[in-house]
């Protein structure tokens, strides 16, 4: 049979994974770059000089000290113990103390070893996150050990002693009058306290805005508030362009509470439906049931229509609605009439069980926000699945019309001394906003940050910030939920956090200090907090929620409220209704500015393992792109990275294109975040930024995200995209499944694809006496969100490589999230895969290897012993599922060089530093497996679920992976893994890999069999 | 005896183990032999041996909040990682790899301390010891 033969008689449904591959295989094919070529290069031979590589390997660490002792003549090492042994400390363990994020407010777990935190995670006992983070957050940790961290405060330019700035703020602050304090939302009670008593004018804005919501419900409802969206009660759920798993709100609370009602586990088989109407494809709508591919300026459109269809139903009129009937809106927008009439018809289905969420662009955002807040009022969600009484959010307080009267302030003269904290405004706002002159006619400039960035440079005094993990404080991410954030080390450098300076300024005109220091303050704080939450001595209750890590009133997540819904916010929202939609012969772009999961809003740009993150979405790295539909490539001649300007009359930048299915025509998208000028070695110059774009006649202050009248010209330049997802082809095989929850009901092996069941074997089996370990990672409630990806590398050590090497294919994460499409290549559906060693049991990677230095275990892993390596790749050759990565380079040191201070205090001391030459991958985080076996030896029992969990397990919010004891017939794992949904990838090829995968099931019709690129023969 | 920084250091070996019977190197709970901060030896020394130059050498440095310096004799390699407390937890004695230190005059390594030593033992079917490579590399 010749190879498309065989191709076409295996598949039972075909995946692509990009637009090119898409069209046409065949030619794609030919194109691509063999997946392990890659043309050996002496190291300092790349042309762009030093470079990023160079600053890579300083973010890295030193395999120096393990070649050195391998010597014959070994350096004398000298063992330095303690003067006085901290009490809790025992070298070799690691501790473990719970914080908080002031950012999110989510609870935190903080591993430290000998008093350097190592590793960031979610607080399990913390009801908001439960035990979630997400991926800049497991990042975070590498901001701490950043070489490139301002260390001293600087006044003028030049470095300063904190008496120094002390002095000068007892002259600027000596009154109260003219002084303003501009900072991102203040989740911390005590902090908030503090900036109250000191009277100081206070704006608030959000880097990544959420006005929209804020004042939809202040109009809808009377109160600027923002809710608490309860994912974890909602059976059917509308989105409209609120990216809730990527990007927007609470992502990682509502991931949580998303997945746990879409997990098909034990006996289960109802799960919630998701139909998201999304501009640019983001994660939401990849992780929809039905995502409809709309153009940003018609969501009010779509919204009102849904409004007409719902009261249609429910015998409730609105005048003015009629002429957004579905039949209107489907003229004006392309929407089919019939998806409207369906989705509100389902909202009516599931009424008090749905919730519509809607993220606006462009000048009818808050609109859009009233039409959605109507509808979850009138279908009675409101105060079922949202929640804006009883326990709201207070992680966004942003309010952009204030800081417009900060800049009147500003320009009237009125303003003397303005304090900034958490923003950097000459990033954030277009040049035409003027912000620039602005601040520098501010007399006294306070501003705090960890870098110098762009602010930093006009800012007269720059104070140099604590790290989250340095400084005490607090935080309230919902209503009576309260963290204490704990420091985990002392400050590596002369720094303070705005706490600890206010606080010591508050002596200033009144010669009493509110409190001696930011601790003490805390204290105070929360001596007020005491009462309502223990009987027990305050001493008490402070020591427990120290260690637990968070204080709650037990029954935080009962309990429904309901507020009264504001006609007139409707009723505008309908007249608002008559200037949305499309301008009519605009044949320009419209530009749509996203954020991405791994970067926000830039201000950790200058974080190798964010910048290496791919993009769950287009799995591109190190810089952003535009985003352009394949029709529209199509139709101007642009290829997968051609360079092109993007310009409006206020501003250009030229940015590489990148075809994205989901897109409708016209439409151009791309991330905020990138091309920072003043930040680190590694942030500098990395992508374009398109903050000039942003200023708008129409938006006031806030940045507009949504740019009309773009003009898009080819430069004739190209480059090649950083993208993981070329190098990791599939070759046309069957990997993934998917089903639909009809077929899944009647057989829950539906969709599964078994080619040769049981193959057999040429290899005797292993035998497993004690353990045998496994993994079990449900596909189905994987988003994509990539959190495992950062939080293994920061457990493994696993060093970023760099732009030049990426475009090489040399990535080194261990864990990578495939993305398959499949269906409608225009707005196709999405699979994530989560694809790591299979630690199979007939690994074809450990026959190959010369040198042994890859081998099986009596417990069921795969091994790799760096020190035996010499580095053939024939394993990597062999190996199925390309999930081996090669040391091309010395990564995580410069050859001969020590590592720059302080990155070796960042490395996690359980793991080896891989040096040149070394073959390496997923491990099953074996240094933890041994840890835990190691307690439970001692304990004289067998090791638990408990005790073993891997560091992606630990990281994932939709709790898609399961780590554990396959020979224990009552461990989760085993169970999963004898789940109908059960698969093993590539199973023809008899490797019998340890993980296995459950198909994925979407809650909508099946599909008929003309929509599978073929049938299964 | 005559006294030396290396003789301090085996007495010290032993002394570290069972401090009050309790042992202060935590080598029965951490992978790592921890060596006791200076505070521990004065709680003795504050009064114990007082006219020693060494004693005093280590009061000085206790009273500067300066750490000892103390060199490591057995070195592995850092991809190497061996874990203490199980061998203690097996009851394995210190002398079975480090020898009789309170002996030596000045500590000496008196095993190989190679792949090859340590496969020995464990390989022996009474010990039931494992054998993957994963135990020490990883």
């Amino acid at each position: 049979m010749k190879k498309d033969q065989i191709e076409s008689s295996t598949q039972a449904k075909r995946f692509w994974m990009s637009v090119e591959e898409s069209r046409a295989p065949e030619v794609f094919e030919k194109n691509l770059p063999g997946e392990f070529i890659s043309t050996p290069i002496r190291e300092g031979e790349e042309s762009s000089g030093l470079d990023r590589r160079d600053f890579m390997k300083i973010m890295g660490a030193s395999a120096l000290m393990a070649s050195l002792a391998g010597c014959t003549r070994r350096p004398v090492q000298k063992i330095v113990p303690y003067v006085n042994n901290p009490e809790e400390i025992i070298p070799g363990k690691p501790n473990f103390y719970a914080s908080a994020d002031p950012l999110t407010g989510y609870g935190l777990l903080v591993t430290t070893r000998e008093g350097r935190p190592i590793k960031v995670d979610g607080n399990t006992d913390h009801p908001v996150n439960r035990g979630a983070i997400s991926a800049r957050d497991q990042a975070s940790i590498h901001d701490l050990y950043d070489p490139d961290r301002l260390r001293n405060p600087q006044i003028a330019g030049a470095d300063a002693s904190w008496e120094d700035i002390d002095k000068a703020a007892a002259q600027a602050l000596a009154t109260k009058d003219g002084v303003w304090i501009l900072t991102s939302s203040i989740l911390s009670p005590t902090l908030q306290s503090v900036i109250d008593r000191l009277g100081y004018r206070h704006v608030m804005i959000d880097s990544l805005p959420m006005d929209d919501v804020l004042e939809g419900q202040a109009q809808s409802y009377g109160e600027r508030v923002m809710p608490r969206y309860r994912f974890d009660r909602a059976d059917y759920i509308v989105s409209i362009d609120a990216d809730f798993l990527d990007n927007w709100g609470s992502t990682v609370e509502y991931e949580k509470g998303f997945s746990e009602k879409r997990r098909l586990s034990g006996n289960r088989v109802s799960m919630s439906k998701l139909v998201v109407f999304e501009s640019m494809m983001r994660l939401t709508g990849q992780n929809a049931d039905r995502r409809v591919a709309i153009h940003p300026a018609d969501q009010l459109l779509i919204a009102l229509s849904i409004a007409f269809e719902v009261g249609r139903i429910i015998g409730q009129g609105t005048p003015g609605l009629s002429e957004y009937s579905p039949a209107n809106i489907q003229q004006k927008t392309g929407v089919a009439a019939e998806i409207i009439t369906e989705v509100a018809k389902d909202l009516v289905r599931y009424r008090g069980r749905g919730l519509i969420v809607a993220s606006g662009k462009g000048p009818q955002a808050v609109a859009l926000q009233n039409v959605v807040n109507f509808l979850n009022s009138v279908l009675d969600n409101e105060g079922e699945t949202i929640d804006g009484l009883l326990h709201p959010s207070n992680q966004f307080k942003g309010n952009y019309a204030s800081f417009e009267s900060l800049l009147t302030a500003i320009r009237t003269g009125s303003v003397k001394t303005l304090i900034i904290q958490g923003v950097n405004p000459l990033y954030l706002f277009a040049e035409s906003m003027g912000i620039e002159a602005a601040i520098k006619s501010v007399p006294n400039v306070f501003y705090f940050t960890s870098h110098l960035d762009e602010t930093s440079r006009i800012a007269k005094y720059v104070l140099a910030e604590n790290h989250p993990l340095e400084s005490w404080g607090d935080v309230s991410p919902i209503k009576d939920v309260y963290s204490i954030v704990q420091p985990t080390i002392r400050s590596l450098w002369n720094t303070r956090s705005l706490l600890d300076c206010l606080i010591e300024w508050s002596a200033i005109g009144r010669g009493q200090k509110f409190a001696e220091n930011a601790y003490e303050a805390v204290v105070s704080t929360w001596k007020g907090l005491h009462g309502r939450y223990s009987s027990s001595s305050f001493q008490n209750w402070w020591d427990d929620t120290l260690m637990s890590g968070v204080a709650a009133p037990a029954n935080l997540n009962n309990g429904t409220s309901s507020r009264r819904y504001k006609m007139d916010a409707f009723r505008s929202a309908i007249n608002a209704g008559k200037s949305a939609g499309r301008v009519s012969g605009d044949t320009d772009f419209t530009l749509l500015l996203t954020s991405s999961i791994a970067f926000g809003d830039g201000s950790q740009s200058n974080n190798a393992i964010l910048q290496e993150l791919p993009d769950p979405v287009s799995k591109n790295t190190w810089g952003n792109y535009l985003a352009v539909s394949e029709s529209t490539a199509h139709k101007n001649g642009w290829k997968d990275g051609d360079i092109v300007k993007v310009e409006t009359a206020a501003s250009s930048v030229e940015i590489p294109v990148y075809q994205q299915p989901g897109l409708v025509d016209g439409l151009v998208s791309a991330h905020l975040g990138y091309g920072r000028k003043f930040k680190g070695r590694i942030g500098n110059g990395v992508g374009v930024s398109f903050a000039n774009f942003t200023a708008s006649a129409t938006s006031g202050a806030m940045p507009n995200w949504l740019v009309h009248g773009v003009r898009i010209t080819k430069t004739g330049k190209r480059e090649k995209i950083p993208c993981t997802q070329g190098h990791h082809r599939l070759e046309g095989r069957d990997i993934v499944f998917d089903t639909s929850l009809e077929e899944y009901r009647a057989n829950p092996k539906a969709g599964i694809v078994r080619h040769f069941p049981n193959p057999p074997s040429i290899w005797s089996e292993h035998e497993y006496k004690g353990y045998k370990w496994g993994m079990a990672i449900d596909l189905n409630s994987c988003t994509g969100c990539s959190a495992c990806v950062v939080a293994c590398s920061v457990e493994n050590n696993v060093p970023a490589v760099g732009k030049e090497q990426v475009q090489r294919g040399r990535e080194m994460q261990w864990i990578r999230i495939d993305r398959y499409y499949s269906g409608d290549a225009m707005n196709p559906e999405t699979i994530y895969q989560p694809m790591l060693c299979q630690h199979c049991d007939n690994a074809p990677c450990e026959t190959v290897c010369p040198v042994l230095a890859t081998t099986h275990s009596d417990d069921g892993l795969n091994q790799m012993t760096y020190n035996r390596c010499v580095g053939t790749k024939y394993c990597s050759n062999n190996c199925p599922y390309k999930v081996r990565r090669f040391n091309w380079f010395e990564n995580n040191a410069p050859m001969n060089a020590p590592m720059e201070h302080p990155l070796p205090l960042m490395k996690n001391p359980e793991v080896t530093l891989r040096s040149r030459g070394v073959m390496e991958k997923c491990t099953f985080c074996v240094q933890r497996i041994e840890a835990g076996k190691s307690r439970a030896k001692t304990e004289g029992r067998r090791a638990g679920e408990n005790d073993i969990r891997t560091a992606c397990q630990d990281a994932c919010a939709s709790d898609a992976i399961v780590f554990g004891d396959l020979n224990d017939p009552e461990s989760k794992v085993a169970k999963l893994q004898a789940h109908g949904r059960s698969f093993t990838s590539l199973e023809e090829l008899n490797a019998k890999p340890a993980i296995t995968y459950l198909s994925k099931v979407r809650n909508r019709a099946p599909m008929k069999n003309a929509d599978h690129g073929g049938g299964h023969h | 005896m005559r006294i030396s920084a290396d003789s301090l250091q085996s007495s010290l070996c032993i002394k570290i183990r069972k401090f009050n019977q309790q042992s202060v190197s935590n080598v029965d709970k951490s992978p790592h032999a921890n060596v006791p901060s200076t505070a521990v030896c004065m709680n003795c020394h504050r009064v114990v041996k007082t006219d020693s130059p060494w004693i005093q050498k280590l009061t000085e440095a206790y009273n500067n909040n300066q750490p000892i310096q103390w060199v490591n004799v057995h070195v592995l390699p850092d991809f190497v990682y061996f874990n203490h407390e199980r061998h203690i937890q097996r009851g394995i004695s210190c002398d079975t790899c480090h020898g009789n230190v309170a002996a030596m005059e000045k500590v000496e390594q008196v095993s190989p301390f190679t792949m090859g030593w340590c496969i020995n033992c464990h390989r022996q079917p009474e010990n039931q010891a494992p054998l993957n490579c994963n135990t020490c590399h990883r």
